[in-house]
């Protein structure tokens, strides 16, 4: 909502600056957004004339002007097609500042242009900061005198200020109900708005019929006005309409539109002779259209209020005029509507309809129900000013009012509330000023303005007294201390979750987090089934479905960086996955991708490709922080078709696939244009959890023994298909008390072995706690770890 | 008797003036070895008279001495230098990076950082961590919050909708669908804090279709707005670290709180640059206010015997005007080298943990 302070000194009488007026305007809830105050800026503008006009030698569109200030004659080289002999403009002189905008300065130099000489520029309103237009420069009329300084002519009509207006205050969406706004916050004296009774020349001779008095459109009114003639608004409305931004149509619309502004009344004007027959209001039915003011067709749908002649639609209430009886400069009988339409049914038609309009704005807020009258008066006296003619009756049908609601509250739930005592005297005056009617002390009764529809609840007149009264005033009281009976402690997820990110940070992968929204194309690659959850209204289509999967993601993101000339690099995400529409069904996922070589080319490291075994110690490490050891897991070589066969397993736990790990298959990177090798695990963190035991407290001891280990090596030939993993078990099962560890130190496959074989070393440390093993106990052992991998794997012992 | 006086003193001698091991070990030889001079003198005292014996056995017991004393000193002195001599050679490029230097460079997430921050200082402050689901339905998302269908608040949120037939589903345009997730466990008294991913239908400068929020509410018998003064500015002041910062309440609108405020920090602004705790200018960076009661009504909470507040503030946001990143969809670019300048250390991120 934007406002002059000269428009807003028509209703309020106030000796603050404009800074005092924009914070009082924040502090009562009308937060001021921007304020044009060109008086700071314009001290070095000059009043000056073009004395003559040449054309520039050099350029065909500057002109070379012979400008007079007042005291000398300067060239001066313009760009303006407005520029002409005998113009009064304004000047800025050499080492005048420009400000545009809070960054953006310049300073007005001596200059030469395109080879002339030029002292000066002559200035558009932008220059000035007067108007965000630079059509031309300024034309000032004989009421300018060359030579003066320009900033004396701002006044208060030049003052722009922008509030945003919550969508519960519509009675602010006008110039007078700001103004009373402010009165209510003491900010100067309110000039109560008066309005003319017109006396009727004649009866409005039009049949009215509003079938919607009992639900969407309480209240509507017309009247007639003949004779008009609409010509231009006057000079000090169109500069109003240009400093706020309303576009200027003709006297007669224009009106209207000051109206809504100035008051908060929305009208609509028709040509009289246009309409065919008989007024009627109703519900639009499905199929019929509508030709706007805007020239848009547009389709109505079931339910939409709209005000129709015997043609059909010619207006959409409440939201936009028709084509068809708009009024023109030929327009000579107009007829004025002013109406309440319930918010609900504009918001509805507004929204499918998606038309924006000052109209719209303030019924779908709530306008004054009572302003429906007045309204038409208003406008009746503005037109009879500016257009002249006859006015005819009022006609009006319309339901009868209902009775006021009253709210009532004690005088203590203020404190309650604000946890400070207001006093009486305070709240007394406040909702007077706001307009409201009451009665009582410790239980008040009030009735609320009809302009405050929002007030409905006392918590909403808790609300007036608090932001008048300042909430800058409200002292800052601790909560009251006491131990937070229901206090739990952070869940294992949630504490897990920042765990694992610092760990897999400390393992030199940077954290990114990635829409959850996915392409569904993309998806479909990496998802067998079709059950997404799509977006009605996505973004684009590259954001269409919520991801099933964190791969697609950061696979995209890894392209991002490689397309930088960036390869040796890891990411993980560890965020939500949608796998259903309930709650339940939204599971947090980890996913790491390692791109590049594990060591970049440097002096003291070899370079080396990554390989599944990296992505293996990455996963172990989350296991870790679970206290879950891989070993004791099931890993199975079945995993996604885009890992590769080969080099890739998926993770079970107690028969639930928690997990995959591997190396990517180069078909799902190609679809990514990634010609890096790229290895990856995912890991369902919702479920795998639900595994997740905290350790106890205290430790068990610790045991070590005082005897020495003994080591020895074996080398088996085994199948390849075999894990040595299994091996391991199967050695510790042979004597679980004395063997403390087996280590692989030896995987061979090749030429120089049977190519369905593979040779495995493996180290086995073997230790007592009671004592010191002989060579035959140790060779016991021995004999009996290689009898039972044979027998089991048909190994052979190398 | 013989006089051994100067076959002890060229010994002695001769002993000093060695420089390696090996003229040390031949020395000894020489004379203590199994032919070596002194031995055999030792050998041949049985000849002697029983006072030469005595004499000459004293004698050369202390030379014994006094050389295996002096040997032991030179062979010290003589490693001593051969590992002088040796470190001296073995000289490195000691500005060489090393193996760690490309290595430890990556970074959590600031938003991660941001949050755990904020999660903490609420934590300690006494409210509960809880979270609520991304997608939600209408119910939870807008009805419960006092945001009926039609009602103007709907349009400063632009809904992303999920296909759905059976109910209507949408993303969360906000984190307090916890609120009332919470509030229909109808116990008393409630603190809580909810961060978490949310969504609108915007993209531009300024605007991301996801982004994260944090909502507390604290629900009692007898909390006020003076406490919800309180609990802010003690929140702001921990979270930037800063105890002169200065707050602005200022009286806004949600449909979900009545009377409802909007936070402002103040800060200078000097050639771009935000620096908060000092000026006159005013940086919005929450917005809070009393629990309106029909929220707590269609939870089913007596609204006459329990009041509350509520905030909800911006991670992001946040997370901007604490440490300065200019462009809020950097946050989702996943640039390496964005992440590594804005990024923080593992060991810089706080644990979550309180008492």
């Amino acid at each position: 909502m934007k406002f002059t302070v000269g428009w807003l000194k028509d209703y309020l009488e106030f000796d603050y600056s404009v800074e005092e007026l924009c914070n009082k305007l924040t502090d009562i809830g009308l937060e001021v957004e921007k304020v044009l105050d060109p008086s700071k800026n314009l001290k070095d503008f000059k009043i000056a004339k073009i004395l003559k006009k040449n054309s520039h030698p050099n350029a065909d569109k500057l002109s070379l002007c012979e400008v007079f200030d007042g005291n000398e004659n300067l060239q001066i080289v313009c760009g303006a097609n407005n520029a002409r002999e005998n113009l009064i403009t304004v000047l800025a002189p050499v080492n005048t500042i420009i400000f545009q905008g809070e960054k953006n300065e310049f300073k007005i130099r001596k200059s030469t242009i395109r080879g002339e000489e030029s002292n000066g520029m002559l200035c558009s309103e932008e220059e000035l900061g007067l108007s965000d237009s630079s059509e031309g420069i300024i034309e000032l009329d004989e009421n300018y005198k060359i030579g003066d300084n320009y900033s004396q002519y701002i006044n208060d009509e030049d003052i722009i200020i922008e509030v945003a207006i919550t969508p519960n205050r519509a009675d602010c969406a006008g110039v007078y109900g700001i103004a009373r706004d402010l009165f209510a916050a003491d900010f100067g004296k309110l000039k109560k708005k008066k309005i003319t009774k017109i006396e009727s020349k004649f009866k409005t001779e039009i049949k009215l019929v509003n079938k919607l008095k009992d639900s969407d459109c309480p209240n509507f009114s017309i009247r007639l006005i003949k004779n008009v003639e609409n010509k231009n608004s006057s000079a000090y409305l169109i500069k109003r309409f240009e400093k706020t931004g309303l576009k200027v149509i003709s006297s007669l619309v224009d009106v209207t539109n000051f109206i809504t502004i100035d008051y908060c009344r929305p009208l609509h004007v028709f040509d009289y002779d246009k309409i065919q027959g008989n007024l009627i209001i109703r519900h639009s039915k499905k199929g019929e259209s509508f030709i706007g003011l805007d020239d848009e067709n547009y389709e109505l749908d079931e339910g939409m209020v709209v005000i129709c002649d015997d043609s059909g639609v010619i207006s959409l209430a409440g939201i936009l005029g028709g084509k068809t009886t708009a009024c023109d400069d030929k327009t000579k009988n107009v007829l004025i509507e002013s109406a309440y339409f319930l918010p609900a049914s504009i918001i509805k038609s507004g929204r499918k309809l998606n038309i924006q309009s000052d109209a719209r704005y303030r019924f779908e807020r709530g306008i004054d129900p009572d302003s429906v009258v007045d309204g038409i008066e208003y406008a009746s006296y503005m037109i009879l000013k500016s257009c002249g003619g006859e006015p005819g009756s009022i006609v009006t049908d319309s339901k009868k009012i209902n009775e006021k609601k009253t709210i009532k509250i004690e005088k203590a739930f203020f404190e309650r509330v604000l946890g400070i005592e207001i006093s009486d005297k305070f709240i007394h005056d406040k909702l007077k000023k706001i307009g409201c009617d009451f009665n009582g002390n410790d239980n008040l009764a009030v009735i609320p303005p009809s302009w405050r529809s929002d007030i409905k609840i006392k918590e909403d007149l808790v609300e007036e007294i608090a932001r008048l009264y300042g909430l800058e005033k409200i002292p800052s009281i601790p909560l009251d201390s006491q131990i937070n009976s229901n206090k739990k402690k952070i869940s294992n997820i949630q504490a897990l979750r920042n765990k694992i990110k610092k760990l897999l940070v400390s393992r030199n992968i940077f954290e990114i987090i990635t829409w959850s929204f996915t392409d569904e194309k993309t998806l479909k690659l990496f998802e067998e089934k079709e059950k997404f959850l799509k977006i009605t209204n996505p973004i684009s289509s590259e954001l269409s479905c919520l991801r099933s999967n964190l791969l697609p993601n950061i696979l995209s993101a890894i392209k991002k960086n490689i397309n930088k000339n960036i390869v040796n690099f890891s990411f993980f995400e560890l965020g939500p996955v949608f796998l259903g529409k309930e709650p339940n069904e939204q599971y947090d996922n980890i996913c790491v991708v390692r791109s590049g070589k594990i060591n970049e080319k440097s002096w003291i490291n070899k370079e080396r490709n990554l390989d599944f075994f990296d992505i293996k110690a990455d996963l172990s490490a989350v296991l870790n922080c679970l206290n879950i050891d891989i070993n004791n897991l099931d890993i199975f070589r079945k995993s996604k078709p885009y890992y590769h066969p080969g080099k890739s397993a998926s993770l079970l736990i107690s028969d639930q696939t928690v997990g995959f790990f591997g190396e990517l298959s180069p078909v799902i990177l190609n679809s990514f244009d990634i010609k890096n090798q790229l290895v990856a695990f995912e890991l369902n963190l919702t479920k795998l959890q639900k595994f997740y035991k905290n350790k106890e407290k205290s430790k068990n001891p610790l045991v070590t023994s005082q005897y020495q280990a003994s080591k020895r090596d074996f080398s088996f030939e085994i199948d390849k298909d075999v894990f040595s993993l299994e091996i391991i078990k199967l050695i510790k099962n042979t004597d679980h008390k004395l063997i403390k560890d087996v280590k692989v130190f030896d995987s061979y496959e090749g030429e120089k072995i049977n190519e369905k074989k593979k040779a495995v070393g493996f180290e086995v440390t073997i230790q007592s706690y009671e004592k010191t093993l002989t060579d035959s106990e140790i060779n016991e052992i021995s004999e009996n770890i290689i009898s039972k991998v044979k027998k089991k794997y048909n190994a052979k012992l190398r | 008797m013989k006089n051994y006086d100067q076959l002890i003193d060229s010994a002695l001698v001769e002993l000093e003036s060695c420089e390696t091991l090996i003229s040390l070990e031949e020395l000894r030889l020489e004379y203590f070895g199994k032919n070596g001079e002194v031995t055999s003198i030792l050998k041949s005292l049985s000849k002697l008279s029983e006072k030469d014996k005595k004499e000459v056995g004293k004698k050369f017991n202390l030379f014994k001495q006094n050389f295996f004393k002096n040997l032991e000193k030179k062979k010290n002195i003589i490693e001593q230098s051969q590992i002088e001599e040796k470190l001296q050679k073995e000289k490195i490029d000691i500005s060489l990076p090393t193996r760690e230097e490309e290595k430890l460079n990556s970074k959590i997430h600031p938003i991660t950082h941001t949050a755990n921050e904020i999660i903490s200082i609420l934590g300690s402050m006494g409210l509960n961590y809880e979270e609520g689901p991304d997608v939600e339905n209408d119910f939870y998302n807008f009805t419960a919050l006092n945001i009926p269908e039609n009602h103007p608040a709907r349009e400063m949120h632009d809904t992303f909708y999920i296909e759905n037939n059976l109910e209507k589903l949408v993303l969360r345009t906000h984190t307090s669908p916890v609120q009332i997730r919470n509030l229909q466990k109808k116990k008393f008294p409630l603190r809580i804090f909810a961060p978490g991913r949310t969504y609108r239908c915007d993209s531009d400068i300024t605007h991301t279709p996801m982004f994260h929020q944090v909502e507390g509410l604290v629900v009692d018998h007898s909390v006020t707005f003076a406490n919800l003064k309180w609990f802010l500015e003690k929140f702001c002041k921990t979270f930037f670290d800063n105890e002169k910062l200065k707050l602005r309440f200022r009286p806004s609108y949600f449909p979900f709180t009545e009377p409802s405020a909007e936070v402002d920090v103040n800060c200078s602004i000097t050639s771009g640059k935000i620096i908060l705790g000092e000026g006159d200018k005013w940086m919005e960076i929450l917005g809070c206010g009393m629990v309106h009661p029909n929220v707590l009504k269609m939870s089913g909470v007596d609204d006459d015997q329990l009041k509350g507040f509520a905030f909800g503030m911006g991670i992001e946001r946040l997370s901007m005007l604490k440490y300065g990143m200019p462009d809020l969809r950097d946050f989702y670019d996943s640039n390496i080298n964005w992440l590594s300048h804005y990024g923080f250390s593992f060991l810089e991120t706080t644990d979550l943990s309180w008492r």
